[in-house]
């Protein structure tokens, strides 16, 4: 399935998605009530947009020299005695993990939430190991996990279409008895998954930023449970995107900083962690150190246009401003990376034919594009994958394209533009257009407003009268070159102005 | 537009060959069918030796602003996309920021509502001027507008093939805009103003839709027109409300 | 080991990745220029503000993300502390198992005898890993030491050490960070900046350093916060002022 999170078409995903009233209203809710956060939290931070040129140069920093990086890093983490991995694709990792997690007879595995992992189907191929357990430790991932593994609708809140009484329900399976209370809920659980974390003996890991001059990772969380994962077992694998490098600690910590209150308001995430093998004499921590390097599709990006997508910290901004994803939730796009990330990332790792629509699932209205903390110009990527997909691939063959095509012609052209306005308003006769604004009533005309058109119009008028009423263009003679042709200058301010000022001499 | 700018002073021109910034094809995805439309407008734009070029539309401006980008490494067109990018304005940001006119001597007894226009506050970065020069309109009450963000599901082609989203986003609109209780919503933009109005008819809300231009050329008292230099009008930045 | 495992830290997968990044990119390898900011924002924040500000600051931003802010002197430390385990009524107190000079500098030393609490066991290296974490975990309440209190965010930095490891912070019910005020710090930057030091000089050697801004918490149901998911239930800054 790789980031593929459903097997049906769009259009039916969308239905789908627009039938879940209670998923409309918990997104729209989420978005108001983070945009309030959010706003404040950057204000407090004062200069925002300066932070971000500073995040931005960061980003494009790294993945300019991000072989040099990489190399950096891994040599840092074979120093202490930890091993680094490169996998080409996902089977790559998935298959190495495995092996691992069989090599070490772990029993009892446990994972922090990590996009990668779910990118990779990393817990589908662990569970199919004889006598293995598996445990998503961060709350929603648990309560995904517990919901027959439901996907993901939010790269930050991956519940964000559950609630309350659904998790309640969920939880009595688990032995739970109290009411449908998010506090109560969370504080069963709690006995639930440390029972378990202290069993565990192997851990998995995403991450945030790797320090390339310290071999360590940089973890953000609120629940504390990649904390955990990181003390209790002997052995953790970190799987990571390959873009996913900082110089330093001081860029993480930039990163930290923006990362926490882009994704939930925050000033910094609750626990924020640098992380690596243990050192002799200590207690707990990985005493075997692993780290999966991950590229997956992400180089197809590199050098190309769509590089600055690899810019992305996953903070989720975009998807929390995006209108289209206020409607959708994440389901409707049908991948495990939704909103307008998942717009220009899934075309990328997954394909343009499997994903062609989501890019023309947007309105471009630039939302995306001007809440990204490093400056990844969203919605101009969403618009080069249409570019791709028209003049690269010619994946569409509907009337629509040749509608654009005449476009093309008619707007490049002041002859044939002048020609189709004279045409424009008597084309409309075969539509059968009113004879006078009176004779209105019994056409498809009402208060000199196009209704709704005949089955045999062009696709993309239909789209529209489908919804609202089309105002009918003016008559020729009435439109603007014609009146601005034969309009009397107005009266001046200024010239009136002047004359006073002549006046007072 | 023509009047208002007429009104204050400027002399305009409509350069015969203009005819469309290239948005419908361009942003659909037809890069290559656009590029006859680009050309013909930047030598239409420039058949004029114009001091400015306005326009009452922040979107097709901001298009017309991104040929330096396109045409970036065309020997030919780069430096006229240049040259159009430094002289072009939206309608009220030019009166505002380059007229330095802060009342346009309009005048409008009614309650309003009004919806913001992504390209223009997000691309071009205008988010302040249409609310001042609104704001000085004599009478005019202005009710804020709801989730003011939220784009209208216009979005050029996006509105005619993608329907399905389009819909669900322009019934919130709506929504927002009848729950302000306001007569009359005012639009930067002319597509948006079609697409909620073409949905506010079609359900069978009867609240009438003006662009700015008509507004700040409606009863218009010469004498009322002021100058920021006459106020004591602080010049607020575009990014001034400061929404993320 | 087997052959895909074999190839971790091998040469020839690393080199092969790279190379085809590198490739892909259109960009060589080993090019890479030392990253130079184009601004001193982190450098900058609350930079003016005086040691009291600070403090003021910290002490508003910790509230906001529900840790509870204590400023005692050191000579008052042992009595609040009593006092604290009382009140929330811990049984069961576990302590890093630093030597008496630590103990002595923050005026504890006595307290240790008398903690207020019934039993005390201390994380140490003596014990296996198992009978360390077991004790963590069923202990009511940890009581260990922080390096740096960081006003802009509210947070404190704790390091592992073989005296107070990862679990020690994570898994007691109560958590509470003794924190000299000379560790006040205006900026996450200016901590890192600090363990950046300790750690080239050899200073500080460490597995991990835990920036700590309250207590666990979730808002995954709902996006309701709740407090307390994995990690403690609450959490405590107990400043030391005259430190």
């Amino acid at each position: 399935m790789g980031i593929s999170t459903s097997d049906k078409p769009y259009l039916e995903r969308i239905e789908d998605a627009k039938s879940d009233h209670f998923m409309q209203a918990a997104v729209a809710k989420a978005q108001d009530a983070q945009f309030i956060k959010r706003t404040k939290a950057r204000r407090e931070m004062g200069n925002w947009n300066e932070w971000r040129d500073l995040a931005e140069q960061i980003r494009q920093h790294v993945l300019k020299y991000l072989p040099d990086y990489l190399e950096e890093f891994s040599q840092n983490v074979e120093k202490q005695g930890g091993h680094v991995f490169f996998a080409q694709t996902e089977e790559e990792a998935r298959n190495f993990i495995k092996e691992l997690v069989i090599e070490k007879k772990a029993k009892n595995v446990v994972k922090s939430k990590s996009m990668v992992t779910t990118e990779i189907d990393l817990d589908k191929t662990l569970l199919d190991i004889d006598g293995v357990n598996l445990l998503e430790s961060d709350l929603a991932e648990f309560i995904l996990q517990e919901d027959n593994w439901d996907e993901p609708t939010h790269i930050v809140f991956p519940t964000l279409h559950k609630n309350r009484d659904q998790v309640q329900e969920e939880f009595k399976k688990l032995g739970y008895t109290g009411d449908n209370d998010p506090q109560h809920e969370a504080r069963f659980v709690r006995g639930y998954l440390r029972d378990y974390f202290m069993k565990a003996d192997f851990g998995i890991t995403g991450c945030n930023f790797a320090v390339a001059d310290k071999g360590i990772i940089n973890l953000d969380t609120n629940e504390g449970n990649a904390d955990l994962t990181m003390a209790l077992p002997k052995t953790q694998v970190v799987v990571m995107g390959m873009e996913r490098i900082v110089p330093s600690m001081k860029e993480a910590e930039v990163l930290d900083n923006m990362l926490a209150r882009s994704a939930v308001g925050q000033k910094l995430t609750t626990y924020c962690t640098f992380s690596g093998k243990k050192v002799e004499g200590e207690v707990d921590g990985p005493e075997d150190f692993w780290v999966v390097v991950l590229d997956n599709g992400r180089s197809d990006a590199l050098g190309t246009e769509f590089e600055p997508i690899l810019q992305c910290i996953r903070c989720g901004a975009c998807m929390n401003v995006c209108p289209v994803y206020r409607h959708i939730g994440g389901k409707g796009y049908g991948s495990i990376y939704p909103g307008p990330l998942g717009k220009v990332l899934s075309p990328i790792l997954g394909g343009y034919e499997e994903f062609e629509d989501l890019p023309y699932a947007c309105s471009l209205c630039a939302a995306c594009t001007e809440t990204c903390p490093v400056k990844i110009p969203l919605h101009n990527l969403i618009r080069k994958h249409r570019i791709v997909e028209m003049d690269k691939k010619h994946m569409d063959h509907s009337m629509t394209n040749l509608i654009m095509k005449v476009i093309g012609m008619g707007t490049g052209s002041p002859f044939l533009f002048q020609s189709a306005l004279k045409m424009e308003y008597a084309g409309l006769g075969m539509f059968g257009k009113a004879k006078n604004d009176q004779d209105v009533d019994g056409t498809i005309y009402e208060n000199g407003k196009i209704k709704k058109l005949p089955k045999i119009a062009p696709k993309l008028v239909k789209g529209w009268s489908d919804i609202r009423d089309i105002p009918v263009p003016p008559k020729s003679k009435d439109n603007f070159r014609n009146w601005y042709k034969n309009h009397q200058p107005v009266e001046s301010v200024v010239s009136i102005r002047q004359k006073g000022e002549k006046g007072d001499e | 537009m023509v009047e208002v700018l007429e009104r204050l002073g400027c002399e305009t021109v409509l350069p015969e060959k203009q005819i469309c910034c290239g948005q419908p094809t361009y942003n659909s995805g037809y890069s290559k069918d656009s590029m006859k439309t680009f050309k013909n407008e930047i030598d239409a734009l420039l058949s004029i030796d114009a001091d400015y070029i306005v326009g009452p539309s922040g979107s097709c401006v901001f298009m017309i602003k991104e040929y330096k980008d396109i045409f970036k490494d065309d020997p030919e067109y780069g430096p006229k996309a240049a040259e159009i990018d430094s002289k072009i304005y939206e309608f009220t940001q030019f009166i505002y920021r380059v007229l330095k006119v802060v009342d346009c001597g309009a005048e409008l007894d009614a309650k309003v509502t009004v919806h913001r226009s992504c390209h223009m506050t997000r691309l071009i970065g205008e988010r302040t001027a249409p609310f001042v020069l609104l704001d000085h309109v004599k009478d005019i009450e202005r009710v804020p507008l709801k989730n003011v963000q939220l784009c209208c599901g216009f979005g050029g082609t996006f509105s005619a093939k993608r329907p399905e989203l389009s819909v669900e986003m322009v019934d919130e609109k709506v929504k927002n805009i009848v729950d302000t209780d306001a007569e009359i919503l005012i639009g930067t933009e002319e597509s948006c103003l079609m697409n909620i109005v073409g949905r506010m008819n079609r359900l069978g809300y009867k609240i009438k839709a003006m662009h700015i231009a008509e507004v700040l050329n409606h009863n218009v008292d010469i004498n009322r027109i002021k100058y920021i230099k006459d106020t004591d009008h602080v010049v607020v930045p575009a990014n001034g409300e400061g929404v993320f | 080991m087997s052959k895909l495992l074999d190839k971790a830290n091998s040469k020839e997968n690393r080199e092969a990745f790279l190379n085809r990044i590198s490739k892909k990119a259109g960009r060589p390898r080993h090019q890479v220029k030392e990253f130079k900011p184009l601004n001193d924002l982190p450098d900058k924040v609350l930079i003016n503000k005086s040691n009291d500000e600070l403090l003021e600051i910290a002490k508003e931003n910790s509230e906001s993300v529900n840790a509870k802010v204590i400023i005692k002197k050191k000579d008052e430390l042992a009595k609040f502390l009593k006092e604290y385990i009382e009140k929330i009524e811990a049984k069961k107190l576990m302590l890093p198992s630093f030597g008496d000079e630590k103990w002595e500098n923050f005026h504890l030393k006595e307290w240790l005898n008398n903690s207020g609490a019934e039993k005390v066991d201390y994380w140490t290296n003596d014990l296996s890993r198992m009978e360390n974490e077991n004790l963590a975990n069923d202990a009511d309440i940890a009581i260990g030491f922080a390096d740096y209190l960081i006003a802009n965010t509210g947070t404190i930095t704790v390091t592992v050490s073989p005296e107070q490891g990862r679990g020690f912070n994570f898994l007691p019910t109560h958590y509470l960070a003794l924190v000299p005020k000379s560790g006040l710090v205006p900026s996450t930057r200016v901590a890192v900046e600090n363990y950046e030091k300790r750690l080239g000089s050899k200073e500080l050697e460490t597995s991990a350093i835990n920036f700590i801004s309250g207590p666990s918490n979730s808002g995954d149901i709902e996006m309701e916060l709740v407090v307390g998911v994995h990690g403690p239930l609450d959490c405590t800054y107990l400043v030391v002022e005259d430190m």
